[in-house]
């Protein structure tokens, strides 16, 4: 579905909103504008296998649905990849995922509800003065501010997106600090066990954690997964990742800087140092670092956040004739191949990976279903619309199959 | 930049005095017009003889709008000093042109938006607008169809002067046709 019909069907089907809460089920077809219309075959509960982009969208259709169900997050919070500080600077800083990278009307596609009454603001991000950094030297590259553009929020985040307009509407279903250690699909119900000792069953069960923790195989599955879905997931790359944000007493650097050459672009071995204030409503100017794969290795496996920074100032003092030693005045490492339940930025995906998300995707014995931001069916994999787009992908699939 | 500069008017110079007949009389031209080929538009211009085409100069003042669609649009001025060959094949009379120009542009850029969280429509939208000068080169090539009329194809690159993010090329392809008003 577009956006314009979308946003027709959205208005017209606004006029049931006094009914909403009843109706849900009834008329979910009809309301669900974005899932498009299908039949509603399931009515029992799920069991929703962690609290990032996917497991967050997934629960709060599932609301929308009537259906019953419950999140179990591994961590103490909620977002996953999606995190935000507050109180470094003068706004907001996103420490995981920080661009929309798809029209902003996605958002309001992911909370698909035409009866949210807010507006948020955002900044087309395309910066103006762009730089390479290769071979020791700046070198000035403005032309690629012709292609380059995407969105970013003003003066919110994502995490903010999820804690505000999301979150409220299940913050009591939502368990913390319960990582999963086994799921046994063995039965008519799912039985799930914590590494604390909880077990917990349901009818069905949405695994949306990074795959990293596929990969490492930190969940064991009863009876194991087929081959076939284990190579699929260990196929994908899901490499190291980092963020640095850096306050500076004042603005030295330009909008950005790629550390690299057109190859490492084409290559996706991101490492963008950027103006993390640009166009937004700050006056503090802070300095970004963005990398992940090979180019994030060299920090990530320097193991603490302070060899981390060291390192990291002397580049930039390099790149920026000492400068940034200079204006220097604080520092936040968010290094997310150190956190235990992510362990990795975002997945890799190599040609033919249409084929290795659909094998991804393939639920177990229709029990046990799998989302996240490496299991997008159209392809938008690596981003966290993309992975919102998956739970709805998933929950659509898993209410059709009764 | 400089090279190419002199290097054009090594060539304008050389060739001043091989024109050979063609058509006579003011043009007019509309096409589509798109920067990096990218950032699609139209543009309307002028060809006008100076003293006549036959002489091989023509100057082309010229409007042209694009967009970058959820970031800028723009409008570019421009006029050119063109030096052009023209060759009779096949009955059809062709032109190759190299010129000099400059050009005025704003740019309307959006810097902000408000997205309504239920509908998705995009709301109140900030924008920043620009301007700059566009000192350029051009290529052009075109060839009658009728008696009155022809496609041209066209190429022009320089900078973009005085925007804040100075120094940045542009680089326009178009593609339309042309008229002879006389």
């Amino acid at each position: 579905m577009n956006r314009k019909e979308f946003l027709r069907q959205s208005s017209v089907l606004g006029l049931g909103a006094a009914f909403f809460g009843s109706l849900l089920s009834s008329c979910s077809k009809e309301y669900l504008t974005t899932l498009g219309d299908f039949d509603v075959n399931f009515s029992g509960d799920v069991l929703i296998i962690g609290a990032g982009s996917a497991g967050l969208t997934a629960g709060h259709l599932l609301k929308q649905y009537g259906i019953d169900f419950q999140i179990l997050e591994a961590s103490g919070d909620f977002g996953g990849r999606v995190k935000q500080i507050e109180g470094f600077a003068d706004f907001p800083i996103d420490l995981g995922a920080e661009w929309i990278h798809t029209d902003p009307g996605i958002l309001a596609r992911l909370l698909n509800d035409p009866q949210v009454d807010a507006n948020i603001d955002l900044i087309t991000y395309q910066p103006e003065e762009i730089y390479l950094w290769k071979d020791d030297k700046l070198k000035r590259r403005n032309i690629y501010s012709h292609f380059y553009s995407e969105y970013k929020f003003k003066s919110t985040t994502w995490y903010s997106f999820f804690r505000d307009y999301m979150v409220p509407g299940f913050a009591d279903r939502i368990q913390y600090n319960n990582p999963v250690a086994e799921i046994d699909y063995t039965g008519p119900r799912v039985s799930v066990r914590t590494v604390n000792g909880d077990t917990y069953t349901a009818d069905k069960v949405i695994v949306t954690v990074p795959l990293s923790i596929l990969q490492q195989e930190a969940i064991t599955f009863i009876p194991g997964m087929p081959t076939t879905k284990t190579d699929a997931i260990n196929s994908v790359e899901f490499p190291d990742g980092i963020k640095i944000f850096v306050a500076f007493e004042e603005q030295f650097y330009p909008d950005m800087v790629y550390v690299g050459g057109l190859s490492d672009i084409l290559a996706s071995n991101d490492k963008t140092i950027y103006d993390a204030a640009f166009r937004k409503d700050a006056e503090q100017p802070v300095l970004g670092l963005f990398t992940a794969g090979e180019t994030a290795t060299p920090y990530t496996s320097l193991g603490s956040d302070e060899a981390i920074i060291n390192s990291y100032m002397d580049e930039l003092d390099t790149i920026f004739d000492g400068k940034a030693s200079r204006y220097y005045q604080r520092h936040v490492v968010q290094n997310w191949s150190a956190e235990p339940f992510i362990q990795g930025s975002y997945s890799f995906h190599s040609s033919g990976y249409l084929d290795t998300i659909s094998t991804l995707l393939e639920p177990l014995e229709q029990k046990v279903y799998f989302a996240g931001e490496a299991m997008n069916e159209d392809g938008n994999t690596s981003t966290v619309h993309g992975a919102g787009e998956s739970a709805f992908q998933v929950v659509k699939r898993m209410l059709q199959a009764g | 930049m400089k090279n190419l500069v002199s290097l054009l008017l090594l060539l304008l110079t050389c060739y001043g005095l091989n024109a050979q007949s063609q058509s006579e009389g003011l043009r007019i031209a509309t096409g589509y017009f798109a920067s990096f080929g990218v950032q699609p538009g139209g543009s309307i211009s002028l060809d006008v003889p100076i003293g006549s085409f036959s002489k091989g100069y023509v100057l082309r003042p010229q409007v042209a709008i694009f967009t970058n669609p959820g970031n800028h649009y723009s409008l570019l001025t421009m006029v050119a000093m063109n030096r052009q060959w023209n060759k009779q094949k096949k009955e059809r009379l062709r032109y190759h042109r190299l010129g000099l120009g400059l050009g005025y542009g704003l740019q309307f850029e959006q810097v902000g938006l408000s997205v309504n969280l239920g509908s998705g429509e995009v709301g109140a939208r900030d924008r920043v607008e620009y301007s700059y000068l566009f000192p350029h080169l051009t290529y052009g090539y075109g060839r009658w169809l009728g008696t009155h009329w022809g496609m041209y194809a066209q190429l022009s690159v320089g900078q973009q002067l005085g925007r804040n993010a100075k120094g940045s090329a542009l680089l326009n392809t178009e593609l339309g046709v042309f008229y002879q008003l006389n």
